[in-house]
């Protein structure tokens, strides 16, 4: 797939780790996993990306981070969503919903 | 909430730096294994794996980076990193680093000590509670205790009066015996004070009577020193001067009246019985002002205790306590006449402290400039204008704070020095500590100074435009040369002036120190000693034939090589002056009449005092009353009188004389008003043949060993000379004339001390500015010189160039100088403020500094090989 035309927006990018947690706690290597499998393959995450975002969605208060041992008994930090991040979450799903049935619009448009 | 969820990463990422660094590791550690397994899984050879796995993660550091940026730590990161490239810098300049830091740590540990040392003095708080409500009165030290019980009671402006006199008491312990300076005091002066023991009592009305029991306070320190600190010594008996003393109590660590060079406090004796109750004029007396009371009331009061005075008593008009009454708060009886000289040292040390500023800036600047190599390839590789700013700024923060921690351990470990040399007396320089604030404040200066240098350099790098700095073909940086160069001028210049002010006051005070040092006083006060006796005025056979056997006494106590007797210590002691008679000068009369003053003497006075006769001869046995009326004066007096005639022969009439007496001889002068003014004229006239009114005076005594070991040998022999004798402050006669020089010879000293290091810091700013001016043109020299310039031209051209800031500073300097020299005009003996000989020197010095400076590195860049510095280029 033409990597430029999945680039995503930094804000889109928190959205969908925040609803990756949303579903259950995970570590980071995960999260990206999660988000590749649930688009079906279409969206790729960018890696240099990944932690970055995540940090700053620590920083924001809308996940937190704790280390834990992983079904291959290895120790990685996971991370969890707290109840900011809930409210957080469904405000930019909202958000999302707004602006994509907008760009529906125009786009339908003939 | 997302402040607190941000403060609490940050927070701890501040301090768990490390740890939470080693996380990240492990966690990105576990990403890429998870990326590397999942490529295995799909058929990659590990190692291809793992190398993939990396490329996509793209890049372990930046993802540090990012996280540390996320964590807000990386302005500290950067900061460190400024500090440790600062480090570097200085480093590869070591000797101009080492200049600034000395310099600029000098200035601020200079000023760190002196001002610390100052504001104890100046500002801090007396130790007792009426402090600055004590009021000291009028003709200090010339109070009788009969004149004080006549106007003790009854004050209304006043609370209460207290009286008290200062003593050298004899203490003997197992230790051996200690002279104590003791203050006597009346029964009221603690409560005066308002000063409460820290053990014990303090006095009690009524123990200044006769019948008291004779009591003592000590001070903390002797109690320290000499009582081992014991808290049983309350109730103890010890023995002062003879006298068996209860100790009733024990001073607070921080007491001290007047001063803290006094240990002990013993009541005054007043009674009526006594002589010297009515004939000894040596107290102090003062006063706490009532609550509320106004300055006109306080002012209306000392009038009416004056009149109060002159009813009860009569004086001789020089001598009239019933007029001119007047108070000085304490504190400025104490320091007032040290205001004026410490503002003063204050205002030197600030100079020295701008010129320290100065001269580093300017270093800074001289280097910066010629770092343009270095700004050049840093802005290629992307640093920006911010950047390169922050990058000089935490240099000269890292400078500053260097020399401000020098500065600190040169302020602590020269205070004490710095302390005690103060022109002070008393005691009060041990006494004073170095406050823990005023440190902290001096490293806060520190690292504000280094801010403040910062912005010199800084000027110079941002006026500059970024185009400017990247590679011209010039290679020099081209505007910015130009632009830090008129810069750096100015503060060359301003540094020269500045140089100039300090090394001429150096230079000047310099020259008063050794004139001090020079200052003949006229006597020999090593090997002397004093005591002040009296008697009864109705001795038998009246006071001559008394003072003839208490000589006799006291000649004849072993070790005594000359013993005399006079009416006043000259220095210490002033009065006894008025308007003396000239009969071949009949136009000095009224109100011009010729002002001496009189000094009755016995025989021996002048071997006794070491004092030197210039002409004719001393006063004699055989002068005794009933024979030729003579007198000696000193050499102002034959001066101002007769000029350069030969004054022997020529006939006065002393001040409380009513007969011609005949100038038998001329003494060399003693400054009795004190060092700072000139001798005043002089007259000494015959014990014998002068009927003094007051049967008392100044015994004094030469020996060749250590007065101070004949000093109760003496006083025993003069106390037994008659029944009523009584015999006070014993002491060697340097002890007594003391506190008249010691302040005048430790501000001396002090500003000797100050001077030398103005004069080190200026020599050598101006020699690092303008030598590091010129040795960054070397490369210039060596393309010149390989071009064919003459080495002499290039050499003398450099000097011409250099020489406008250096000559305008000078000349600034000078009248800069000679303006301040007039407003330390008060301060400086010997020498005309005006004192072209001082600023000569000082411009000299600089001058030929400043053009060394030119020179050498001129002379070494000229004589560099041409091709090596191509080859740099």
């Amino acid at each position: 797939m033409d990597k430029s035309r999945n680039d995503m927006i930094k804000g889109t990018l928190d959205m969908l780790i925040l609803k990756v947690l949303s579903l259950e706690p995970m570590h980071g290597w995960g999260i990206g996993e999660r988000i590749q499998a649930m688009s079906e393959e279409i969206l790729e995450v960018n890696q240099g990306a990944l932690y970055p975002a995540l940090h700053r969605l620590v920083r924001r208060g809308w996940i937190t981070s704790g280390w834990a041992v992983t079904e291959n008994n290895r120790r990685a930090r996971f991370y969890e969503l707290t109840r900011e991040g809930r409210r957080e979450l469904g405000e930019e799903v909202e958000h999302w919903r707004r602006l994509s049935t907008a760009v529906d619009r125009i786009v339908a448009a003939s | 909430m997302g402040i607190i969820s941000d403060l609490r990463t940050r927070l701890p990422a501040l301090f768990t730096r490390r740890g939470m660094e080693s996380e990240l590791d492990e966690e990105l550690a576990y990403h890429l294994e998870r990326e590397a397994e999942k490529l295995v899984g799909q058929g990659m050879d590990p190692a291809a794996a793992r190398r993939e796995a990396l490329r996509r993660f793209g890049g372990v550091e930046r993802h540090r980076e990012a996280a540390r940026d996320a964590w807000g730590v990386r302005w500290l990161d950067d900061l460190w990193r400024d500090l440790r490239v600062g480090a570097r810098a200085l480093g590869k300049a070591p000797g101009l680093s080492a200049a600034a830091v000395l310099t600029l740590g000098l200035g601020i540990g200079g000023t760190l000590a002196l001002y610390g040392a100052t504001h104890a003095l100046l500002v801090r708080p007396l130790p007792f509670g009426a402090g600055d409500r004590i009021e000291v009165f009028w003709f200090e030290q010339s109070w009788r205790g009969q004149e004080f019980d006549h106007i003790r009671e009854d004050v209304r402006a006043f609370d209460q009066l207290a009286a008290y006199g200062t003593e050298m008491l004899t203490l003997v312990h197992d230790g051996g015996r200690e002279p104590i300076p003791t203050i006597v005091g009346s029964a009221e002066l603690f409560d005066v004070l308002q000063a409460r023991p820290h053990l014990g009592r303090t006095f009690r009305e009524g123990e200044d009577r006769p019948g008291a029991q004779p009591v003592v306070v000590l001070s903390h320190a002797l109690w320290q020193q000499s009582f081992g600190g014991d808290e049983a010594v309350v109730g103890r008996t010890i023995e002062l001067d003879g006298t068996r003393r209860e100790v009733v109590g024990v001073m607070g660590p921080d007491f001290f009246f007047p001063d803290p060079d006094q240990r002990a406090w013993t009541p005054l004796l007043l009674d009526p019985a006594d002589p010297v109750y009515a004939t000894n004029g040596w107290l102090v007396v003062i006063g706490r002002v009532a609550e509320g009371a106004t300055e006109a009331q306080v002012r209306a009061e000392m009038g009416s205790i004056a009149a109060r005075l002159g009813e009860r008593f009569e004086y001789p008009a020089d001598w009239d306590k019933s007029t001119g009454a007047h108070s000085t708060p304490l504190r400025a009886h104490l320091f007032g006449d040290v205001r004026p000289v410490l503002r003063l040292l204050q205002g030197a040390t600030a100079l020295l402290l701008l010129m320290a500023l100065v001269n580093v800036a300017a270093l800074l600047l001289s280097r910066m400039v010629d770092r343009g190599h270095e700004m050049r390839l840093r802005t290629a590789l992307g640093a920006s204008r911010g950047r390169l700013a922050r990058q000089v700024l935490a240099e000269s923060t890292l400078l500053a704070a260097i020399a401000g921690g020098f500065g600190i351990a040169f302020a602590l470990a020269g205070f004490r020095a710095i302390a005690t040399r103060l022109p002070v007396g008393g005691g009060f320089g041990a006494a004073i500590e170095l406050e823990p604030w005023l440190l902290a404040a001096a490293v806060v200066a520190a690292i504000v100074l280094g801010a403040l240098i910062g912005l010199a350099p800084l000027q110079g790098l941002l006026r500059v435009r970024p185009a400017d700095l990247r590679p011209g073909p010039r290679g020099e940086g081209g505007t910015a040369a130009a632009a830090g160069g008129t810069l750096q001028g100015m503060l060359v210049g301003a540094q020269v002036v500045v140089a100039v002010v300090l090394v001429s006051g150096a230079t000047l005070f310099a020259r008063s120190v050794a004139h001090l040092y020079a200052v003949d006083l006229g006597l020999e006060a090593k090997g002397a000693g004093s005591i002040l006796v009296s008697v009864d005025p109705e001795v038998p056979g009246g006071s001559s034939q008394w003072v003839e056997r208490l000589l006799a006494d006291v000649r004849a106590v072993p070790g005594v090589e000359h013993a005399a007797f006079g009416a006043r210590l000259p220095l210490r002691d002033g009065g006894l002056q008025g308007s003396t008679a000239v009969r071949d000068r009949p136009d000095l009369a009224g109100e011009d009449a010729m002002n001496a003053y009189f000094r009755p003497i016995t025989p021996d006075y002048l071997a006794t005092m070491g004092m030197r006769l210039r002409e004719g001869r001393s006063l004699r046995p055989e002068d005794r009353a009933g024979g030729e009326p003579v007198a000696l004066v000193n050499a102002a007096f034959a001066r101002a009188v007769w000029g350069g005639e030969d004054p022997l022969g020529k006939a006065v009439i002393p001040t409380f004389g009513d007969r011609w007496a005949r100038v038998v001889g001329v003494v060399e002068d003693v400054p009795l008003e004190g060092i700072r003014a000139p001798a005043p004229p002089v007259v000494y006239v015959p014990w014998a043949q002068w009927d003094g009114a007051w049967p008392g005076g100044v015994l004094t005594y030469r020996t060749a060993g250590d007065p101070a070991d004949l000093l109760s040998a003496v006083r025993a022999a003069a106390e037994a000379s008659d029944p009523t004798a009584v015999a006070l402050r014993p002491m060697t006669l340097e002890q007594a004339l003391d506190g008249s020089i010691a302040d005048a010879l430790r501000l001396r000293f002090f500003l000797g001390a100050l001077a030398l290091l103005a004069l080190f810091v200026g020599a050598v700013g101006v020699y690092g500015v303008v030598s590091y001016a010129v040795s960054r043109r070397t490369r210039e020299f060596g393309i010149r010189m390989a071009l064919g310039a003459d080495r002499r031209r290039v050499v003398r051209e450099v000097l011409l160039r250099e020489a406008p800031p250096l000559v305008l500073g000078v000349g600034a300097g000078v009248l800069v100088a000679a303006g301040a020299a007039r407003a330390a005009a008060g301060v400086v003996y010997g020498v005309r403020p005006i004192d072209p000989l001082s600023l000569l020197v000082g411009a000299a010095i600089l001058l030929g500094v400043g053009t060394l400076a030119a020179f050498l590195p001129a002379a070494r860049a000229s004589g560099v090989d041409p091709g090596r510095v191509l080859r740099w280029e």
